[in-house]
């Protein structure tokens, strides 16, 4: 008894030491974006800071004076592009993944299948054809030019991530349902849709994290300063810079971190059964 | 029993829209891309015209020394960061799998760096790595395991295995939570049975826990790999695939060849080649490790 005590104490140790560990830059980051200048050549560096600011969030949100920062338009552009993203991905992944499990299309790894091999292909590869394609259509510098490659990678995988969720549904409830009266189509809407409710949240958390975090695209193919999400946008602000601005660097890398880091602390749970449900079913 | 349409024809139409974005996104994309790689064809030619020059671009390919040390590179890189990831991940999953206290909120906070947008973490790792005020040298140094300061992502020996290390931070967690998913759904009366019956940790471990979750590590380690492939962003930010040549992966050659030097068909057949790999790769891999013996 005593030895399985201790033995569960150790473990515990091991895993509070790992975790310091992990989120230790975190703590930097926003450490860092609290120290006024002067302080982040420090050495020894101080762990709390000494004096406090908020002088790097003003720079970077409100400083007029802060000139090639325009962090509230890239703000604004990101808000855009990922709303319509999860949208479209919504739209276009939940009838299809209700189809893939109730309709037999080849054997059971086919979305599995199509979603490997959709994630195999190298997006800076196909930014090519996305290139020239939309410099043709003069599409380039337009919202529209960075969503439709986004679906690339988020309509396969949520595909995927649903199908988990409908799977899970028994069709006894639809066939009740169309005994009831009801359509194919309204028992799809009406009974089994509200079922999968933690699915689509989990779903549109995934599509949001994954526009949220593109870079490679949105920086090719919105070259212009007003159109740049949050990504190439506070890269190309701070890094290049002869002397870089650290400070307000963190600053703004701490904003753009809050929006799915609050989106996670409250959701979490759907997040993470939304991820495991597809691997764990196989 | 049906009204109206039958329902595989419901089934079709629900699937077709997907279909349609799937064709104009990714398979047009892909064709184009295999055409422009037997020709010589230029980004800033304003015909936008091409000469079909057949496999002259795979020659040059490889011919290029280029080439193969991106390819070296990307090897290193995505077989350093799926194999840390999965140890790692594993391991702790393992740890949370037993009966200890606040689970699930260790399990959230072991997710931050997974949540931690990519160039979030790239301008971090300039920071912490800074080769004059980074904190990673200040402590390395204290505690006395590197005796003057190193230019992390400025030394080439140093900046592969700094933004390999980078990388594994911020994606372990993906395999730990589902690895850890994994642990949850074994039967807890298995691992009683065979303790009962006088196994011990490493044989419950080798004859239940990891049979059980061959599958899901084949599918996760499978897809990181894709995804390592793919990920640019972090060296993109920190290092554009230096110094010299040190972190260039196959996804930095492609993007220099097309969006520097403008070269697309040379550029493009670096991609066919890369996803032809990519699909052997994973055929054998699901063969070798997928395989139920």
């Amino acid at each position: 008894m005593i030895a399985g005590r201790s033995y569960r104490y150790v473990i515990l140790g091991v895993v509070i030491l790992a975790l310091f560990i992990t989120l230790f830059p975190i703590y930097w980051m926003v450490l860092t974006s609290f120290k006024p200048r002067v302080e982040l050549f420090k050495l020894p560096p101080d762990w709390i800071p000494e004096t406090p600011t908020l002088k790097n969030y003003y720079d970077v949100l409100l400083s007029v004076k802060a000139e090639r920062l325009n962090f509230i338009t890239y703000f604004k552009n990101s808000v855009v592009v990922c709303s319509a993203v999860v949208a479209l991905t919504l739209i276009l992944a939940i009838p299809a993944a209700y189809s893939f499990s109730r309709f037999r299309f080849g054997g059971r790894r086919t979305v599995l299948n199509l979603v490997l091999v959709s994630q195999m292909l190298p997006i800076v590869m196909l930014l090519i054809p996305f290139y020239v394609t939309f410099r043709k259509l003069g599409l380039l510098n337009t919202y529209v030019s960075v969503i439709v490659p986004y679906l690339v990678f988020t309509l396969p995988f949520s595909m995927w991530m649903l199908k988990g969720y409908f799977d899970a549904i028994p069709t006894e409830l639809e066939d009740a349902a169309m005994v009831d009266g009801c359509t194919k189509l309204q028992a799809m809407s009406k009974v089994v849709l509200p079922n999968i409710s933690p699915g689509v949240i989990a779903t549109s958390i995934v599509a949001f994290m994954m526009a949220w975090d593109e870079f490679i695209i949105a920086l090719t193919l919105l070259a212009r300063d007003e159109m740049r999400t949050l990504p190439p946008g506070i890269v190309l602000s701070f890094v290049g810079e002869f002397e870089i601005r650290w400070g307000p660097m963190m600053a703004a890398s701490v904003i753009v971190s809050l929006p799915v880091m609050l989106i996670f602390a409250f959701l979490h749970k759907h997040l993470i059964a939304g991820l495991t449900a597809g691997a764990v079913k196989g | 029993m049906e009204r109206g349409l039958s329902s595989k024809t419901l089934g079709m139409l629900l699937i077709t829209p997907s279909l349609i974005i799937i064709a104009v996104t990714m398979i047009y994309p892909l064709i184009n891309v295999i055409y422009l790689s037997f020709t010589k064809s230029f980004l800033i030619d304003p015909t936008g015209s091409y000469t079909f020059i057949g496999i002259k671009n795979y020659l040059l390919l490889f011919r290029n020394p280029v080439f193969w040390i991106a390819l070296k590179n990307t090897l290193f890189y995505v077989g350093g960061t799926v194999s840390f990831e999965f140890l790692i991940g594993f391991a702790l999953a393992l740890l949370l799998n037993q009966q200890i206290k606040y689970r699930t909120t260790f399990r959230g906070l072991f997710m931050l760096p997974w949540i931690t947008p990519s160039v979030v973490v790239a301008l971090l790792t300039m920071w912490v790595f800074n080769s004059e005020f980074g904190v990673v040298n200040y402590i390395l140094k204290s505690l006395g395991i590197i005796s003057r300061y190193r230019g992390w992502l400025k030394e080439s020996s140093l900046a592969m295995p700094t933004i390999l290390s980078v990388t594994v931070w911020k994606m372990f967690p993906f395999m730990l939570v589902v690895l850890l998913a994994g642990l949850q759904t074994i039967p807890e009366e298995q691992i009683e049975a065979a303790r009962v019956d006088g196994a011990n940790a490493i044989q419950r471990f080798l004859h239940i826990t990891l049979p059980h979750m061959r599958e899901i590590i084949m599918i996760v380690t499978l897809l990181e790999f894709i995804w390592m492939f793919q990920y640019i962003t972090i060296i993109w930010t920190t290092t554009k695939g230096g110094p010299i040549y040190a972190t260039t992966t196959l996804p930095v050659l492609i993007y220099r060849s097309a969006f520097k030097d403008y070269n697309m068909g040379y550029a493009a057949s670096i991609g066919v080649f890369w996803l032809g790999f990519l699909i052997l790769f994973s055929i054998f891999y699901i063969k070798v490790v997928g395989e139920k013996d």
